[in-house]
């Protein structure tokens, strides 16, 4: 738009953070009345120019002209009275106020007199004026929570035209509407195109590109690669334009044979996350997960592992067997399982009171009228014996139960079992042995059979539980489950999701097989202190002992012991989740180096990456993702920049 | 370790350099107000302070107080609150009284202990499983457990005991050997239990790491909810055997034995460094804050201070602990 008014020039914008130049010499402009599309790959710096615009960081060098008058945006606020809006991803929105309450926040209209009463009359009359300028039918006085998304967007784009709005700045705003909503989007931002706005509009759907856009600027790397009439351009162009980081860093990839499936999944979806999810992980494999930031990677690692809920799918790992020590590792005798027992013990006791020292005393046959069931006295004489069957009391009958149980719970530890299904029918048997037995000789001194009913039955409910809780157990997917079959999660916020921040380095690297440090019932500190000396070294963490706490430790060093962790648990199913974000070359090479190692050992190796080298770089095969679905899986031999960026940005 | 980064310690470093202050300080400041407490006894302003029967009693008073205090502790690592214990103390003992009336002494302190058992699992499944804000169940559970001891009394005494249960119970309440109370070794015994499960199986590892952050120990295979349920459960325990102890030393019992017991438990766990934000402190932390608080009231009641007074000093002195604790976090 030639004839149009410029109303924005940012010229030749540089900055740094530690570590990283994410803007370099960047140029861009907006006309009035424009729809000025910001493409980039992750990280390529289109937030942080954004955030320069808009005064959230200062540029270290450059210059900002608004309406051909240069000016220097301090501050958030200043921005906002220079009329630039940013419409995040995440809406900024009060969900229990009204639509128009929230559009007028901040900015109230005030009454005239000392006490600033606040003009709510205008708010709304204003409020439905600018719905009526954007053309849309949403009641002023609803709260935000009732609305759709669009809607609330939609609320937000009001909200910036209360402002005096000339600049608007929509970052990727239909990432979460449907087609008929984003349709709706696109005729409201019409309508402010006509009436002079400016907009940059930062979006990952390359094909909306043509749909609205006038103009169109790529970034790559904190480079300005140029701006084009959106109608002289094509998209594989823009794709090229857009990737091409230089490979120069060095990765340790060797090939490796591939062994069986690992990990199944099939059907994954959480409806709005993502959808119907298929793949299969091998043995000694390492597969890259790509795509763009919100793409859902890493909800589905999470959903992988069995930390959020699914809607539908399955994930099936084919245990290893590979290794004998694993099966070591797993649960011998559960908590709950104890619990029971002891629940058995004491129901026992009685039973045991009959066998042993039970024979009925003749005079106490007469049993007109025994206690009540489950009364004070009735629990009485079931515990302790009393003169309903005149047992007498005595410890031995106690001490040959307790010792029962305990032998049966020493004899199961050394076995280093785990609790197993033919557990289960021994229990059946033996307790229905003693019920059963109980009943025969009591029957024959007395016509009472109240609590043999009480045995059989408890038995009964007792087994049942047992069952239903083995049943519930196997069937509900948790990351206990999914560590116990051998799989390990290097989620992608390690400081709060992989490390317990204020403990130390020992207790997290043991965190994920504390079994493991068992020796004669308990945790074995030497053992523990030589192992994690093992890891500390073999992974060359940099720490000045074992006891710091996480929290000293550098963000490279974090991840590592976040590795340790899951080589102390010997998983052979591992996700990485952006292994290498926020951490220095070194480190980056030694978790590259262990990932390959790993692989070659025979574990199965998922790595989610935002970094397309170190995906090209590491990968044997690359599966993409976009919006929630799998849209491709690519062999290493097959794969380039331009084409996974293809597939992580357009459909089909 | 071959790979230290760090320079090799310095010879030089002095002995109180090395003291780790973190977790010996409180026991410093505790020997020192020891010792403040001793000059004034022999200044003459404080009588009776350092003296057996004194410190017999006090002890006494501090063995029964560490149960829940270490119950609280066992709470507080796992970031909850526990604000029924005082209540539930109140019901466990008149249900344990009233149950020793009706069916015998051992059925009685088995319904007592069982009571603050099941009540102290009904907290843990409302956090641990249906995860509720523990402020909110607990407090919850504070006004129910005190309603239903007033109800359950009627807000009479129970304290018709035969004189062989009586017997029976002071013994065990009230026994010292050599100036030593008997509680004093059952308390010990406890808190060693305590220690090895808190410092030597998989369950006290799991209570840090939940209480350090709940996410990372989810996804490191801990089963969050029934750690969480667990330590309530164990809580509920203490509270149980508290509540015996109670009426063992004073055969007699109301609605109200344990009012607001709860907060003395959770200014001694806080005062003796077991920290709001879980993952920090320990059972030992939990012997030196009930330690402290013991005799700082005993103190202060024989230097003269009054009732609200005391009170005055006990909120400056959880104030402080809160301001250190987090000036360390802060570090």
């Amino acid at each position: 738009m030639p004839e149009s008014k410029n109303l924005l020039r940012m010229m030749e914008i540089d900055k740094s953070f530690p570590g990283v130049h994410a803007l370099k010499e960047v140029d861009f402009d907006l006309a009035e009345g424009e729809i000025h599309i910001l493409l980039g790959e992750n990280g390529a710096g289109k937030s942080t120019l954004i955030k320069i615009l808009a005064g959230m960081y200062h540029a270290d060098s450059g210059q900002i002209e608004i309406s051909e008058t240069p000016t220097i945006i301090p501050d958030a606020r200043t921005g906002r009275d220079l009329g630039i809006s940013v419409i995040y991803q995440e809406l900024n929105l009060v969900p229990d106020l009204s639509v128009a309450k929230n559009i007028f926040l901040g900015r109230e209209p005030v009454l005239p007199g000392i006490m600033k009463r606040v003009d709510w009359a205008r708010v709304e009359q204003e409020s439905l004026a600018i719905m009526e300028r954007l053309d849309v039918k949403i009641d002023v006085n609803a709260p935000v929570r009732s609305l759709s998304v669009a809607d609330q967007q939609m609320v937000e784009i009001a909200r910036a035209l209360v402002f005096d709005c000339k600049i608007l700045v929509m970052d990727e705003p239909t990432s979460s509407l449907s087609g008929h909503e984003i349709e709706e989007l696109f005729k409201a931002v019409n309508r402010l195109r006509e009436h002079g706005v400016g907009i940059i509009y930062i979006s990952h759907r390359l094909e909306e590109v043509h749909e609205i856009g006038d103009r169109v600027t790529v970034l790559r790397d904190g480079e300005y690669m140029g701006t084009w009439e959106v109608k002289e351009v094509e998209l594989d162009f823009l794709i090229t334009q857009m990737v091409g980081r230089t490979l120069d860093e060095k990765f340790p990839w060797t090939p490796r044979e591939h062994g069986e499936v690992a990990l199944r999944v099939r059907g994954l979806t959480r409806n709005g996350v993502f959808e119907d999810i298929n793949f299969d992980l091998h043995y000694g494999e390492i597969v890259g997960l790509s795509g763009l930031v919100g793409a859902g990677r890493t909800e589905v690692a999470r959903a992988v592992m069995g930390a959020d809920p699914v809607d539908s799918g399955t994930v099936e790992m084919t245990r290893a067997t590979k290794e004998k020590e694993e099966i070591q590792n797993l649960p011998h005798y559960p908590l709950w399982m104890a619990i029971l027992d002891v629940v058995v013990l004491i129901m026992a006791l009685p039973l045991f009171t009959v066998i042993f020292q039970g024979i009925y005393d003749p005079v106490t046959l007469n049993m007109n009228s025994p206690p009540p069931l489950f009364s004070g006295k009735w629990f009485y004489e079931w515990i302790i014996g009393g003169p309903l069957y005149n047992i007498p009391n005595g410890p031995t009958p106690y001490i040959v139960a307790a010792g029962l149980v305990v032998l049966r719970q020493a004899g199961l530890w050394f076995m280093e079992r785990q609790y197993h299904w033919r557990t289960l029918v021994i229990d059946f048997a033996s307790w229905y042995a003693l019920a059963i037995g109980a009943m025969v000789i009591t029957s024959l001194f007395t016509q009472n059979f109240v609590l043999e009913w009480v045995m059989i039955w408890g038995g009964v409910a007792m087994v049942l539980i047992r069952f239903l809780t083995i049943l519930t157990y196997e069937r509900k997917w948790t990351p206990t489950l999914a560590i116990r079959r051998g799989l390990g999660l290097l989620p992608e916020d390690r400081k709060t999701q992989g490390l317990t921040q204020v403990l130390s380095v020992a207790f997290n690297t043991t965190s994920a097989n504390l079994r493991r440090l068992i020796k004669r019932w308990l945790l074995n500190l030497t053992m523990e202190k030589d192992l994690v000396d093992e890891h500390i070294n073999q992974l060359k963490i940099m720490t000045p002992d074992q006891e710091t706490q996480i929290r000293f430790l550098s963000g490279g060093n974090q991840q590592k012991v976040v590795l340790a962790k899951w080589l102390f648990r010997r998983a052979n199913v591992l996700i990485f989740d952006e292994p290498t974000r926020g951490i220095d070359i070194g480190a980056k090479f030694e978790v590259h180096s262990q990932m390959l190692q790993l692989a070659k050992d025979g574990a199965a190796v998922m790595m989610i990456s935002s970094e397309l080298p170190e995906i090209l770089g590491m990968s044997d095969r690359i599966l993409v993702m976009r919006e929630g679905q799998l849209t491709a899986d690519i062999g290493r031999n097959d794969a380039t920049q331009e084409q996974i960026l293809r597939y992580a940005m357009t459909a089909d | 370790m071959a790979n230290v980064a760090e320079a090799p310690v310095r010879p030089s470093a002095s002995l109180l350099a090395k003291f780790n202050y973190e977790k010996y300080g409180l026991l410093v400041v505790f020997i020192m107000m020891m010792l403040i407490f001793y000059i004034l006894q022999l200044m003459g302003y404080v009588n009776n302070f350092i003296e057996a029967h004194n410190l017999t009693n006090q002890l006494r008073n501090a063995s029964l107080l560490f149960f829940i205090v270490a119950g609280q502790s066992m709470v507080l690592l796992v970031s909850g609150i526990d604000l029924s214990q005082g209540s539930l103390l109140s019901l466990s003992s008149v249900v344990m009284a009233q149950g020793i009336l009706d069916f015998g002494l051992a059925v009685g302190v088995l319904m007592g202990i069982g009571m603050a058992t099941m009540f102290g699992f009904i907290n843990g499944y409302l956090v641990g499983r249906v995860k509720i804000q523990p402020f909110i169940v607990t407090l919850s559970m504070l006004f129910i457990c005190a309603g239903i001891a007033l109800v359950f009394t009627g807000g009479r005494t129970i304290h018709q005991f035969t004189g062989e249960q009586k017997d029976i119970l002071q013994t065990i309440g009230l026994t010292d050997f050599f100036h030593i109370p008997g509680t004093l070794f059952i308390a010990i015994f406890f808190f060693i239990i305590l220690y090895l499960l808190t410092k030597r199986t998989v369950l006290g590892r799991a209570i840090y790491l939940t209480g350090g952050n709940e996410e990372a120990a989810r996804l490191s295979g801990i089963d969050t909810g029934k750690v969480k349920l667990i330590c309530y459960l164990i809580s509920g325990i203490c509270v149980g055997i508290t509540s015996f102890l109670y009426l063992a030393r004073l055969p007699a019992t109301n609605g109200l034995a344990g009012f607001q017991l709860e907060f003395q438990s959770l200014a001694a766990t806080v005062v003796g460094g077991t920290t709001f934000h879980g993952g920090e402190g320990g059972v030992t932390q939990a012997v030196i804050g009930t330690l402290f608080l013991t005799f700082l009231l005993n103190g202060l009641i024989l230097l003269g201070v009054g009732t609200f007074a005391r009170e005055v000093v006990v909120g400056v002195l959880l104030i402080t602990a809160v301001v250190l604790s987090s000036r360390k976090r802060r570090e």
